[in-house]
């Protein structure tokens, strides 16, 4: 057991860690320039990607198993994610990289039942305004933004896990922990100020994830459990109220963190009840 | 005395006309093959799995369903269905999981399927059946002993019975979870018991 937890979560939280301290080098003390945006969605792909081959194996292209699409959604908004961190940002740009990530959700997601153009079409906009909601949030304020990106994750992962699908339980967890230690890096340096990256990662990935867990489990617990904690995300922006203002980051943080806790606790206290109760 | 003659050898000619015809009657219903529909409720597949390094786990699954095409001699077909949702292993929690995308995937593959290509007889009530088994959306080629157990009508129609018992690696089929770290076995072992009713 602790081998496969090593293999499949320390490994790659290991190696994102490693890309994150490369693009952010957190060790100058200076801010630097807008070009190491990239940090945080890269990480969190090269983590979850490393993840998912020690669950599935690197023969995966073969498997017939649906849900094993998520590799390629993955990698496909990695990409997105680079270039929306070092293309010049336009005021029309972040609803351009929402498009586009929700247009790669629609077209690669492929678990069962979501063949209907109205479920593709669902998950694309939800995308687009989870991007459009988190990337202005996650260029002011990386720290609380990886925090409350920590918080969905570990509680999607709690729901997975709840609906017996331990493989992609972990995958989230591992998503959720390096989510966590970019929070840390950020909070011990002020550099970078901002990672939009991670954010147009995470609005592709935590709605396919929560998709992806109802399609193969509808029945434990209540749908609305996953829309809850996907819905948890613009919560992130109570950290900057104006009330908060004479405060320390860390604190409007820890707002943020709360604000974004409260809807997943009581999905996942929703779940664990209809599961086990 | 001549008239006495000519009817023991007509009761003779007749006789033996009517052996050769019940011979032949005879031996063209031991020939015939015949289809017989597995009966859900008298057929189970059981397999045992290595649990933790140490335990012999054992699980069933109560679905199994199809047909078996039998003559009583050398013809033997099987296609057999099992249902994953069926899966039983007494606990309602291991259940769902044996149906999650971590082993079988029932949303996406809801059966299992075993169809033979060729069966021989090897000895006595013994066959040796190749077929292609389909497990987690992968097909593989397997080779099976087979061992017929009988073939009865008590009344209620007349069955015939198989039990055969082989051993497959899971992770052939796809099924890897918990294999890496041991803390499930990659060696399944199968038993299947069928005993199916004529059709018609």
């Amino acid at each position: 057991m602790t081998a496969k937890l090593l293999l499949t979560v320390a490994g790659p939280v290991l190696a994102a860690c490693v890309v994150l301290l490369a693009a952010w080098r957190p060790w100058r003390r200076v801010a630097c320039a807008a070009n190491c945006e990239w940090g945080l969605g890269v990480a969190l792909v090269v983590g979850f990607l490393l993840g998912f081959f020690a669950q599935v194996g690197w023969a995966w292209t073969e498997s017939p198993a649906r849900w094993h699409g998520v590799a390629a959604l993955a990698l496909a908004v990695a990409v997105l994610s680079v270039m929306a961190a070092l293309l010049p940002e336009r005021s029309w740009t972040v609803g351009a990289w929402g498009v586009l990530a929700g247009g790669l959700g629609a077209l690669l997601i492929r678990v069962p039942d979501v063949d209907a153009v109205a479920t593709r079409a669902g998950l694309a906009v939800v995308i687009l305004l989870l991007t459009v909601v988190s990337f202005p949030m996650a260029r002011r304020r990386a720290g609380a933004m990886s925090l409350g990106l920590a918080v969905v994750f570990a509680n999607l992962a709690g729901l997975l896990l709840t609906s017996r699908f331990a493989k992609l339980a972990l995958m989230t967890g591992t998503l959720a922990a390096i989510c966590m230690l970019a929070a840390l890096l950020v909070l011990w340096s002020p550099r970078p100020k901002g990672d939009t990256s991670g954010s147009v990662v995470c609005s592709a990935l935590i709605p396919t994830l929560a998709l992806t867990g109802y399609a193969y489990d509808y029945d434990t617990f209540p749908a609305a459990c996953w829309v809850l904690v996907v819905a948890a995300i613009p919560a992130v922006w109570a950290g900057e109220l104006h009330a908060l203002k004479r405060f320390p980051p860390w604190v409007s943080g820890g707002v943020s963190a709360v604000a974004v806790a409260i809807p997943c606790a009581v999905a996942l206290l929703l779940a664990l009840f209809a599961a086990f109760a | 005395m001549k008239s006495s003659r000519s009817v023991v050898v007509f009761s003779f000619v007749v006789g033996l006309g009517a052996l050769s015809g019940l011979v032949a009657l005879a031996d063209s219903g031991a020939a015939q093959q015949e289809t017989f529909m597995i009966d859900q409720v008298h057929s189970s597949a059981i397999f045992r799995i290595l649990h933790m390094g140490a335990g012999p786990f054992y699980g069933r699954f109560n679905e199994v369903g199809g047909t078996i095409v039998f003559d009583g001699n050398d013809t033997l077909e099987l296609d057999v269905t099992v249902m994953i949702e069926s899966a039983d292993t007494g606990n309602e929690r291991l259940d769902g999981h044996l149906k999650s995308p971590d082993f079988f995937n029932a949303r996406e593959f809801p059966k299992m399927a075993f169809k033979s290509r060729s069966a021989k007889k090897t000895t006595g009530k013994m066959y040796e059946v190749v077929g292609d088994l389909m497990i987690h959306g992968v097909t593989k080629t397997v080779t099976t002993q087979m061992e017929w157990i009988g073939t009865a009508d008590m009344g209620r129609g007349k069955r015939c019975g198989f039990e055969a018992v082989f051993t497959i690696k899971r992770s052939d089929f796809g099924i890897t979870m918990g294999v890496a770290d041991g803390g499930l076995g990659d060696d399944v072992k199968v038993i299947v018991g069928l005993e199916a009713k004529l059709q018609g």
